[in-house]
This record gives structure tokens, C-alpha cells and sequence, in this order.
């Protein structure tokens, strides 16, 4: 069957991109959004298997949505899709338990990452 | 415990401890005078009256030191208050030196010149504290009425018991009412105003003392007059309560004033240069305990009959030495301390350097991770539209409308790489500026074209041009900023950009107006500065190079809001 996600980044460009990407690969992208607190609305609506998420991002961070998602439901899959090399966030995530994968990225990466 | 029941619960012990105090020594004199103690102005008097004004002094010197952390009480009021009971101190130890060691009975003395500074420099305080205080004529008028009235008995009767005495004598004996009375007109003002307005326990208490001491004074003058004053009459527990209960409100002011440790730091650090310490305190401190012995054991000597002298001699010399090896002592450590200090505080200052430092490399870090997020995301979209074309299938065309959107996607985040790096680059490099004469308008257009624009926001120009004195590259990366910002902070909601340009007599001003919401008043006076963003995505450079090539321009550029607004004026050519 094939997996639902949702995609957040606050550039649009690259929801787009990924998007369409994804769906080529047979993953279904249902829901795109572009803030943390988008990204908790459209999690709560669509029940995805994976939350694809930037953490640097305006209105509410990518921290905010991966607490609030734990809270919701603290097996959801999320998955940290940044550019944001610092080791604090990298931390941050390690502690949380949260997948990181940095942009730009290998398609094969992400794809693997999804799937298992 | 709240504060208000901790400020009760101190006040309550305080009055206690005062109480049982002044119980004690109005005890001792009772038993004196019922019983009688042998020897009581050796036992009693003596020590009462050197240990208590003594405290009084020593506490009074250390609230004018920590008179920067009392914030009731005005420095200038303190610093009298002290000097009036330095005088009440020295007068008291004078007096006991006649009274008890000499045994003589001079009049007037040098006692009685303390006892008379003493009130003045006390209404003096009492002005100090009453400066800032709205006080009318009306008071100030009944108060000096009243204390005028309790003046002419008392000079009355002064002056009928000192008809045989000389001129000087007659003088001094007046003098001691009419200070008193000074003393007592703001004494009143105080007291009406603790009683209508304020009700302090600290100024209530020194008044209270004063009072105690006022109707000591008057007593003590009619007891003399009958001669019936003499050595541990009750009288002197008045003075006695006096000084007491100041001494207490010394104390309690000492303690309220208690500051948090980090405010006694940087107190410390701030105002206490430790070189003054050192140069001027101790030393100053070491003087006048030497002058003071040396001159207590010359009065000494000079009094005591001299066939007990050989012996006194020979303890003065003794005593004088050891204070002079002693200070010498105290000089040495003083100096050795210094030193350690010196070089703790070249520890520190190396130490400061060095966080300076390791801070200035985290902004570095800071930026440099600022710098790769910034490039990673649209490096990332070029790399995803490059996978995607790779599947498209062989025999599209170039123009195929699949291709173009990849196309047209890959040069936009080709575009925004390059900004970041000219961002930066404007930022860390200071390039020469090749100034001509411009037209705004036209720099500004142009600017506009390497910008997409949304369709939702307008740009409003004037259509008459105005000219101005720059380089046009680097004028129109300020412009570009400017306006990348703009749209920016209306986050994809329609609005408009208002550019406006004119020309004084020597200088040519752009302002650049934006319908976004306003910069947050607590970002305004930094926005400038490095490192500084609203927005997520940014190195916080942009304006920094704005600021930068402005002012290679001698120009200033400023923002305000209502509505936001930056402000450029660039002199024109001399």
C-alpha cells in the first residue's frame, strides 16, 4: 500500500518540488503546509504515516510541531528534512528521536527513510 | 514569609531590643539613686556614655558608605546626620575627660563648642530631608512661632541666673537654647508631616530622639541654674535614649539597604576603584588613628601631675610605637594585597578578552550556519528540479511548458544563492565606491527589474526624476534590500511600496514606504546592526550592508515607524 505523507517547508518551491517528487516515487503527498502550526492542523486532518518537516521556519518552528504531533500521537513518524546544519539542532532532534535528513538531499535517502 | 510581615516582624524585634536596652540603663540608674553604687561614674556613666555615642558614630560613617543602596534617605541628610553625631560624640568624650578624669569643671570648654555644632549640622540634616518636601509658609510660620515660645522661658530664666557672669559665659548660655530652638523648627515641620502624609518608623524615630533630647537640654538647664544637677542624675538616661534610639535607626537602615549579591558586585566593582581604596582610605584611615593616640597621649601627659609621668611616659612612648609598627605592618599588607590584586584583575581582563573572543566566534558560527541554511534550500530545490527533469521523457522539447517551470525554478534559486553571497560579500568587503552623478528614479526601476515582484504588491515612483551623488551598483543593492524586505514582511498579502525622493540644498533624500507590518520598537534601534532578523530566512546582513555602503557614501539611512519607512540622504557632490 502506498504510504501518506504530508509535506511542510516554508519555501513554497520546495513543497512543490518535493511534491512532485514523491508522487513519482509512488508516495502520496497528502497535505502540503508551510509553517509549524499548519503542520499540526494538517497531521490532525489527514493522519499520515509520515510528517515530512523543515525545523527553521516562521509562525511556529518545526520544534513546535514535532512537540505538539508527540503529543497527539506519540508514535507518529516524523521525519526532519532541514538545511539547518547546527549541532545544536542536531541534538535536539537526536534527543527527540527524530530522523534527520539535510538538504540538498539523495532521493533514494529520503525515499528509504519513508519507507521503513 | 511575604515582605510586608518580614518588614513587621523586624520592626517588632527592633522596638523590643530598643525597649529592653533603655530598660536596662534606666534600671542601673534607679538602683543608683535608690541604692546607690559605689563608684557609679566610673562603673556606669563613663562606659555608657563613650560605648553608645561611639556606636552611634561608627554605624552612622558606615550608612553615609552604603549610602548609595538607601534609597529613602537623601546622602546629603546622612552624611549631616553623621557629622552632628560625630560632634554629640566628641562633646560627650570631652565632657567625660573633665568630668571623670580631670576632674575639673572648665566653662565654656571645648565640650560645650561640640554641644553646640551639634544641633545646627542636625537641622541641617533635617532641611535636607525636608528640601523635596512640599511644605508651606503656614507650617513653617507656626512652627518657628512655637518654638519661639518655648525659647523665651528659657532664655528668661538663663539669663537672670548668669547675671554674674562675664560677657563670653553669658553668650555661650544663651546660645545653647536658641540651637536648640533652630533644631526644634523643623523638628515640628517633620513631625506635622510624618503625622498628615508619611508615617516613616526611620524619621520617626530620629525625631523622637531629638524631642528626648530637646527636653533633656531644658532640663538639664534648670537643674544647673538650681544646682541640683550632678553626676548619674536620671537626666542623663534622656541623652542616654537618645543616642540609643538613633544608633538603632542607624543600624536599621543598614539593614534594610541589604542589596542582592549581584547588585553588591557590580556596586563594588563600579564605584569602589580599589586604587582610590588603597591610595586615599587606608591611608587616610592609619592617619588619623595615629594623630589621634599621639594626641590623646600628649593630652594625657600634659594633664597628669608630673611625678606620675615617668611611668605614663614610658606606657605613651610604648603605646605610640606599637600604633606605628602596627600601621606599618597594616602598610605592608596593604601593598602586598594590591599587588594581588593587580594581578587578578589582569587575570580577568585577559579572561574578558578571550570570552570577547570565543563570543565573536559564535557570531562567526552563528553566521556561517545562517549562511548554509540560506544556500542549502534553494540548492536543494535546483538539485530536486534537476532529479525530476532527469525522468522526463527523452523526446520532450526544450520548450515543453514541464521543462520551463524546472527551468525557470533553477534560475530563480540561482538567483537567490547569489543574493545571499552578495549579502555577504557587502557585508565582509569594503568596496571602493565609484561615485557619478545617478538619476534615482531610474537606479531604482532598474533595481526593481532584478526583483520579481508580486502580482499583489504595487511600487508607486514618482515620474519626475531627481539626480544623486553614488555608485550606482552598490546604491541599487541598498534599494534592492530595501525593497526585498518589504515584500518580505507582507508575507504574501497585497500591498504597496511608496518610493519618494527630493533634493535639499546640499543633499538628496529617498524614502522607501511600506503597507508591512511595523519593525517590533524593541528590534527598531538595532536593526542595523549585524546578525539582526525578523525573518527566518536571512543572514540578518542586508541592512548591515546598506548601513555599510551608505555611509562609504557619507550618507545616513535610518527606518522609523507608522508607516515603516527608510530613510536615505546622500550628500551631493562638493
Amino acid at each position: 500500500m502506498a504510504k501518506c505523507v504530508i509535506v511542510i517547508d516554508d519555501d513554497e518551491d520546495t513543497v512543490r518540488l518535493f511534491s512532485e517528487f514523491l508522487e513519482e516515487n509512488k508516495i502520496q503527498v497528502v497535505g502540503k503546509g508551510y509553517n509549524g502550526k499548519m503542520a499540526v492542523e494538517l497531521f490532525q486532518e489527514k493522519k499520515p504515516d509520515c510528517v515530512l518537516i523543515d525545523i527553521m521556519m516562521p509562525n511556529g518552528s518545526g520544534f513546535y510541531a514535532i512537540n505538539k504531533i508527540k503529543e497527539l500521537d506519540p508514535g507518529a513518524k516524523i521525519i526532519a528534512v532541514t538545511g539547518d546544519g547546527r549541532f545544536t539542532t542536531e541534538q535536539k532532534l537526536e534527543k527527540l528521536k527524530i530522523p534527520i535528513i539535510y538538504k540538498p538531499f539523495k532521493m533514494d535517502e529520503v525515499i528509504s527513510k519513508i519507507q521503513n | 514569609m511575604s515582605q510586608d510581615h518580614r518588614q513587621k516582624g523586624i520592626l517588632s524585634v527592633w522596638l523590643i531590643s530598643l525597649g529592653v536596652i533603655l530598660a536596662l540603663i534606666t534600671g542601673l540608674y534607679f538602683i543608683n539613686i535608690n541604692i546607690g553604687i559605689e563608684n557609679f561614674s566610673n562603673i556606669v556613666s563613663l562606659p555608657v556614655y563613650t560605648i553608645i555615642p561611639g556606636t552611634l558614630v561608627v554605624l552612622s560613617i558606615w550608612a553615609v558608605i552604603k549610602s548609595d543602596t538607601i534609597k529613602k534617605l537623601p546622602k546629603n541628610s546622612l552624611i549631616f546626620l553623621t557629622v552632628a553625631f560625630s560632634c554629640w560624640f566628641i562633646a560627650e568624650q570631652t565632657w567625660n575627660l573633665y568630668e571623670h578624669v580631670l576632674e575639673i569643671d572648665p566653662y565654656p570648654s571645648a565640650a560645650d563648642f561640640f554641644y553646640l555644632a551639634a544641633p545646627l549640622f542636625m537641622f541641617i540634616a533635617l532641611l535636607i530631608f525636608l528640601k523635596d518636601k512640599k511644605i508651606s509658609n503656614k507650617s513653617v510660620v507656626i512652627s518657628s512661632i512655637i518654638s519661639l515660645l518655648i525659647l523665651i522661658p528659657s532664655l528668661i530664666v538663663t539669663i537672670e541666673a548668669s547675671a554674674e557672669d562675664n560677657l563670653f559665659e553669658i553668650i555661650i548660655a544663651i546660645v545653647y537654647p536658641v540651637v536648640d530652638a533652630i533644631m526644634l523648627v523643623p523638628v515640628i515641620i517633620i513631625t506635622g508631616f510624618l503625622i498628615s502624609k508619611k508615617r516613616d518608623f526611620f524619621w520617626i524615630m530620629i525625631i523622637s530622639g531629638i524631642l528626648i533630647m530637646l527636653v533633656a537640654d531644658t532640663g538639664f538647664l534648670f537643674l544647673v541654674i538650681n544646682d541640683e544637677y550632678e553626676d548619674g542624675h536620671p537626666i542623663d538616661i534622656l541623652w542616654i535614649s537618645a543616642y540609643t534610639i538613633w544608633s538603632f535607626m542607624m543600624l536599621y537602615i543598614i539593614i534594610q539597604s541589604k542589596k542582592s549579591k549581584i547588585e553588591e558586585f557590580l556596586e563594588i566593582n563600579k564605584k569602589q576603584e580599589p586604587k582610590k581604596v588603597e591610595r586615599y582610605g587606608i591611608l587616610v584611615a592609619l592617619f588619623l588613628i595615629n594623630i589621634t593616640v599621639i594626641l590623646l597621649l600628649s593630652g594625657i601627659n600634659y594633664f597628669i601631675e608630673p611625678r606620675e609621668g615617668t611611668i605614663l611616659e614610658f606606657f605613651s612612648w610604648i603605646l605610640a610605637m606599637m600604633v606605628v609598627i602596627f600601621s606599618s605592618i597594616v602598610l605592608i599588607m596593604n601593598s602586598r594585597l594590591n599587588r594581588a590584586l593587580q594581578n587578578k584583575t589582569e587575570q580577568l581582563e585577559e579572561t574578558t578578552k578571550e570570552l570577547i573572543k570565543s563570543e565573536r566566534f559564535s557570531a562567526i558560527g552563528e553566521l556561517a550556519s545562517r549562511i548554509a541554511h540560506d544556500i542549502r534550500n534553494p540548492l536543494s530545490n535546483i538539485h530536486m528540479s534537476l532529479e525530476l527533469m532527469k525522468n522526463i521523457p527523452p523526446d520532450t522539447k526544450l520548450n515543453d511548458q514541464q521543462v520551463n517551470e524546472k527551468l525557470e525554478l533553477i534560475s530563480k534559486n540561482i538567483e537567490r544563492i547569489s543574493h545571499q553571497v552578495n549579502d555577504v560579500l557587502g557585508y565582509v568587503k569594503n568596496q571602493t565606491t565609484n561615485k557619478k552623478v545617478i538619476k534615482i528614479a531610474k537606479c531604482i526601476q532598474e533595481s526593481i527589474e532584478t526583483i520579481k515582484i508580486p502580482h499583489n504588491i504595487t511600487v508607486k515612483i514618482p515620474k519626475s526624476d531627481v539626480t544623486m551623488w553614488a555608485d550606482p551598483f552598490q546604491i541599487q543593492i541598498v534599494f534592492n534590500n530595501i525593497i526585498i524586505n518589504a515584500i518580505q514582511s507582507m508575507n504574501k498579502n497585497p500591498g504597496e511600496i511608496i518610493v519618494r525622493f527630493y533634493k535639499t540644498a546640499n543633499k538628496s533624500h529617498v524614502e522607501i514606504e511600506n503597507s508591512g507590518p511595523e519593525i517590533p520598537e524593541d528590534i527598531l534601534p538595532h536593526i542595523f546592526d549585524s546578525l539582526v532578523t525578523t525573518k527566518q530566512i536571512g543572514t540578518g546582513l542586508g541592512l548591515v550592508s546598506c548601513k555599510t555602503i551608505i555611509e562609504n557614501h557619507q550618507g545616513t539611512i535610518s527606518a522609523k515607524n507608522n508607516p515603516t519607512t527608510f530613510i536615505i540622504e546622500i550628500p551631493e557632490k562638493n
